[in-house]
């Protein structure tokens, strides 16, 4: 990477795609969540398009591309749809409350810049440094998952640890190959069809679409 | 002499002088007389009381049982002769009736030493 | 040629297994009983003659089996094994074919036997871990299989093969466990690779893999305490698994024993020995007490195998014992008696189970309670089991005689011996098998009085009818050789000689001399069991005979016939006859201490006054006191472990993705 520019624009997304992950935490309103996740798709497609360019990598513009509209438009799309047709649903409980929350991110990002040591240290580079970014990105994403009783907030948080994912692919790999990456964003746009299913069909059966209320299932 | 006692339909009154026949006093046993507890044992029958329907099988299936060749005794007036039985609803008749009696042992009940002579005459000592 | 035809036996058992399964029904029965008779004559030679001549064959092959390959190895102490399993094999194919006439047994009923029969012949043959745990395996499979195909929707048969099932596999991992360390510190996986290096291993390591191994090997023999899956299994299998299971399979954990603790370890600490043969006291007293106590006919059986396998065990670990003291004669001695001992139980448990199944299969019932009257009904079944009941009360003239004559003699003459913990555990020996004779004899006085004597107590009983021949052939078979086993102990004797000489690591001189009866070659004493049938037989002609010449007094020319002595009642029904319960509760009294019977009175009075009772019920039931003690407790401990933990997954998906975040960070957290 010799330029500086494209190495502080990629700088720059990598953190966003994190601060999203954190934002995400932070937010109750369901609306705001999406677009967090609008917003961290698109750095996410920054840091593919950036590294396509530098690299005269033509595939890798393909999964920019594709990145961009997946995860940038269409699955945020998705899911508004299901919080517009229950408008001023919110997070209004969850799990462990919003402080409590932000301070265990901050030492998801303190446990994932130590172990990313060793991940960096197979490759080391201006780029890999960037890669606890993701893997911090993944664990708040997971924590998402755990702690949030809306079924959005939880597809929200399979999306986090996804993007994260996809990030540290980007950071050490320079990217991972076009098929790849095709399949996982189709994968997780099935999910999201699958769960916009479902949430309807919860909301018609039970009026709520909280995951907690699940718990009948157990055996 | 092994005897089998069998209470065909009695009082009970010869049984108490069966048993003071046996104890210390007259001890028939010293004769050589001894009672036993089955007929398979026993050279014959010691028959107390009337023979009572009810009792009229079974006495014929203990003498059945005994080995021969064996006695039969009939102790008191009820087993002799009926005694005041005699005749009596529920009653077959006195031991005579039923089986063959070698000794009868007359009395109302019989008393210790009587029981204890008539052994004597089986045994005899 | 003993291999060649060891291996046709093999095969002819695998095929006998599959046609078991793929012939149409009304041939299946019959196909697999002639083919595995015909494997069980084919390994009969093969292993016969590894007897006679005293050379073992190995044989490997890459194949079979993936990485190892396949180890065979036929010495003189796995063939006595293979020749007990194939005659009470050959016995059991027989009885088959009649036990199954009635009702056609299921396609995997009649795979299994010979499946069964296939592994439990290949076990003693295995030379090398893999071989020997996979052949273990193997017959543990089909024997719970085997154990499941008659009644597998009872209660009782399904709880006995969990029972079994959860035994064998602890014992199989004991096994595994302590042959793999074998193995990993001799550098080699074959039994010669590993005897080999024995004398470069450290005594607490070979102690650790002794113990582990005994572990499992007593849990398959049923030794106490590790016996609870037997007097289950045993009584609710079919009989002709039963048959084998009581007359084969526990054998095998006897030889797993030898085969360990003197082959491969090379017989090792004193210490060993002494804790065998205390297994084999405590097993012998307990199985003999429970055996006189039970009233199911399967039940009692079984636990007399326990009581057996004891008597077997105090045979080992004496010979263990003595040997590890330097006393090579009378080792051999003492072994020799211990595997004569296994071999004739064979012969007479064999023959014993398949009486009680041929009983059950005609009376429906197995209950003593219920039985009565079937010698009249069945009077060849009464007398090959009466031979049998005979065998096992050790009489004269029969093989349980024999075999015990030696084990005594054996034991009492290790007196001679310089160990004062050794003789100890002598005497404990010969008093068990004073005691234990006793009750043997309680237990099966009972079997046959109750059983087979008097009025038949139930209609099932007075319905029974004999059996057909293929099942009486199956059972006199194993009389018959109880018979000749007793009466010229002689023909066997070289065979387990050379088998005792191979089982010592430090090898051991001839126990006995040549001859048809018992004379004892290292010590003085003999017997010989022909002579002594002869002078009964002829004791019993001039007896006889005098009876018949000596003129008789008129009464006794004719005889008067009469009813029996009723107390002068007129009706004799059996329920004025002596139950097995009764007959059992004056032991039962005397031993409550050990047996712990459960009685259980019920009175309910009329409404009007407690003094009148309106009826009165009894109940009373001889548990196990150490499946009570013993494996209760941990049962009940498992179980509360269990219902704790299915409170930890309650159904919330939080709670579930909460277990999973924290299993990564932890992961994470222990990497970096």
């Amino acid at each position: 990477m010799r330029t500086g520019a494209e190495l502080d624009v990629v700088e720059l997304a990598a953190g966003i795609v994190l601060a999203g992950a954190v934002l995400a935490l932070w937010r109750k309103d369901l609306r705001a969540l999406i677009s967090v996740l609008s917003l961290q798709g698109a750095a996410l497609a920054t840091v593919a398009a950036v590294l396509a360019v530098h690299d005269g990598d033509a595939g890798l513009g393909v999964v920019a591309g594709v990145v961009l509209l997946a995860k940038g438009l269409v699955i945020p799309g998705l899911l508004a749809r299901v919080v517009r047709a229950d408008p001023g649903s919110r997070e209004t409980a969850p799990l462990v409350n919003v402080p409590a929350s932000l301070i265990t991110a901050a030492v998801l990002v303190v446990v994932s810049y130590l172990v990313a040591g060793h991940l960096t240290a197979l490759f080391p580079g201006p780029l890999t440094r960037l890669a606890p970014l993701g893997l911090a990105t993944v664990l708040v994403g997971f924590f998402v998952l755990v702690t949030r009783r809306k079924a959005v907030s939880q597809i929200v948080g399979l999306l986090l640890v996804d993007n994260g994912v996809a990030l540290v692919a980007f950071l050490l790999t320079a990217g991972v190959p076009l098929l790849v990456e095709l399949g996982a964003s189709l994968d997780v746009l099935l999910v999201v069809v699958v769960l916009q299913v479902l949430a309807t069909s919860m909301r018609a059966r039970f009026g709520h679409i909280d995951l907690d209320q699940l718990r009948e299932l157990h055996d | 002499m092994q005897l089998r006692h069998v209470d065909a339909g009695s009082c009970n009154g010869c049984e108490i002088e069966i048993a003071q026949a046996f104890a210390p006093v007259s001890d028939a046993g010293r004769f050589g007389a001894r009672l036993v507890a089955s007929p398979r044992h026993a050279d014959g029958l010691l028959v107390t009381g009337v023979v009572t329907k009810n009792m009229a099988v079974p006495l014929q299936m203990t003498f059945e049982a005994t080995p021969r060749p064996r006695v039969v005794v009939a102790c008191g007036d009820c087993a002799v002769s009926g005694g005041v039985f005699a005749g009596a609803y529920g009653v077959v008749g006195s031991v005579r009736d039923v089986l063959p009696v070698d000794v009868e042992i007359p009395g109302c009940p019989p008393e210790p030493s009587e029981i204890t002579e008539a052994l004597r005459r089986l045994t005899g000592r | 040629m003993s291999t060649a035809a060891y291996l046709i036996g093999l095969g002819i058992a695998s095929a006998a297994a599959l046609l078991g399964a793929v012939l149409p029904a009304r041939r299946r029965l019959l196909g697999a009983a002639v083919l595995s008779s015909a494997a069980c004559l084919a390994a009969l030679a093969g292993a016969g003659d590894v007897l006679v001549s005293g050379h073992a064959f190995s044989l490997h092959t890459a194949q079979v089996l993936p990485l190892t390959g396949v180890d065979l190895s036929l010495d003189p102490l796995g063939a006595i094994f293979v020749v007990t399993t194939a005659v009470v094999g050959l016995a059991v194919s027989c009885y088959s074919v009649g036990y199954g006439a009635h009702q056609t047994p299921s396609r995997t009923a009649t795979a299994m036997l010979p499946a069964f029969l296939t592994t439990l012949l290949l076990v003693p043959a295995a030379a090398s871990l893999a071989t020997f745990m996979v052949a273990w395996e193997l017959m543990a499979l089909a024997s719970l299989l085997a154990l499941l195909t008659e009644h597998r929707r009872r209660r009782e048969t399904r709880d006995a093969a969990q029972w079994y099932a959860v035994m064998t596999h602890i014992g199989a991992a004991a096994i595994l466990l302590g042959l793999v360390l074998l193995a990993a510190h001799a550098g080699g996986q074959s039994f010669a690779a590993i005897a080999a290096h024995r004398r470069h291993l450290s005594v607490p390591l070979a102690s650790v893999v002794f113990l582990l191994t005994l572990f499992g090997f007593a849990s398959k023999a049923g030794a106490v305490p590790l016996h609870v899956w037997l007097p289950r299994a045993h009584p609710e299998a079919p009989s002709p698994v039963s048959a084998l299971m009581s007359g084969a399979m526990v054998n095998l954990g006897i030889y797993g024993i030898l085969r360990v603790g003197e082959d491969l370890l090379g017989g090792g600490e004193l210490w060993w020995w002494l804790v065998v043969a205390a297994l084999g006291v405590v097993s012998a007293v307990f199985g003999a007490l429970h055996a006189a106590a039970s009233t199911d006919t399967k039940r009692l059986l079984a636990y007399s195998t326990v009581d057996n396998i004891g008597l077997v065990l105090i045979g080992v670990g004496a010979a263990g014992a003595l040997a590890a003291g330097g006393e090579q004669a009378l080792a051999g001695l003492v072994l020799l008696a211990a595997l004569f001992h296994l071999v004739n139980h064979a012969l007479f448990k064999g023959c014993l189970f398949l009486g009680a199944g041929a009983v059950q299969h005609a009376a429906g019932t197995r209950d003593l309670d219920r039985l009565g009257g079937i010698a009249r009904k069945m009077p060849a079944t009464a007398v090959l089991f009466g031979i049998g009941a005979l065998s096992i009360s050790a009489l004269p003239g029969l093989n349980g005689f024999a075999s015990e004559w030696l084990l005594l003699e054996g034991l009492l003459h290790g007196f001679a011996s310089h160990s004062a913990v050794t003789e100890a555990a002598l005497l404990a020996g010969v008093a068990t098998l004073a005691i234990t004779g006793g009750l043997t004899a309680t237990a099966f006085v009972k079997a046959l009085g109750v059983g087979f004597l008097g009025q038949p107590r139930s209609e099932g009983a007075g319905d029974a009818r004999e059996v057909g021949p293929s099942m009486l052939a199956g059972m006199g078979l194993l009389a018959g050789g109880c018979v000749v086993l007793g009466v010229v102990p002689g023909v066997v004797l070289p065979a387990l000689d050379r088998a005792t000489t191979a089982g010592l690591a430090a090898g051991a001189p001839r126990a006995v001399l040549p001859g048809l009866g018992l004379a004892l070659a290292s010590v003085r004493g003999a017997i010989d069991p022909a002579l002594l049938v002869g002078g009964l037989l002829v004791g019993i002609v001039v007896i006889w005979g005098a009876l018949r010449l000596v003129p008789r007094s008129a009464d006794l020319r004719s005889p008067r016939r009469a009813a029996a002595w009723g107390c002068g009642r007129e009706l004799q029904t059996a329920r004025m006859e002596i139950t097995a319960t009764s007959f059992a509760e004056p032991l039962q009294r005397v031993f409550a201490d050990v047996l712990r019977p459960d009685h259980d009175l019920e009175v309910t009075h009329t409404a009007e006054s407690r003094y009148f009772p309106e009826a009165i019920s009894f109940h009373q039931r001889v548990d196990d006191a150490i499946e009570r003690v013993v494996y209760r407790p941990v049962m009940a401990a498992v179980t509360w472990w269990g219902r704790l933990a299915r409170r930890v997954p309650n159904g919330s998906v939080h709670r579930y993705l909460a277990f999973g975040f924290a299993a990564l960070v932890l992961v994470l957290v222990v990497l970096a």
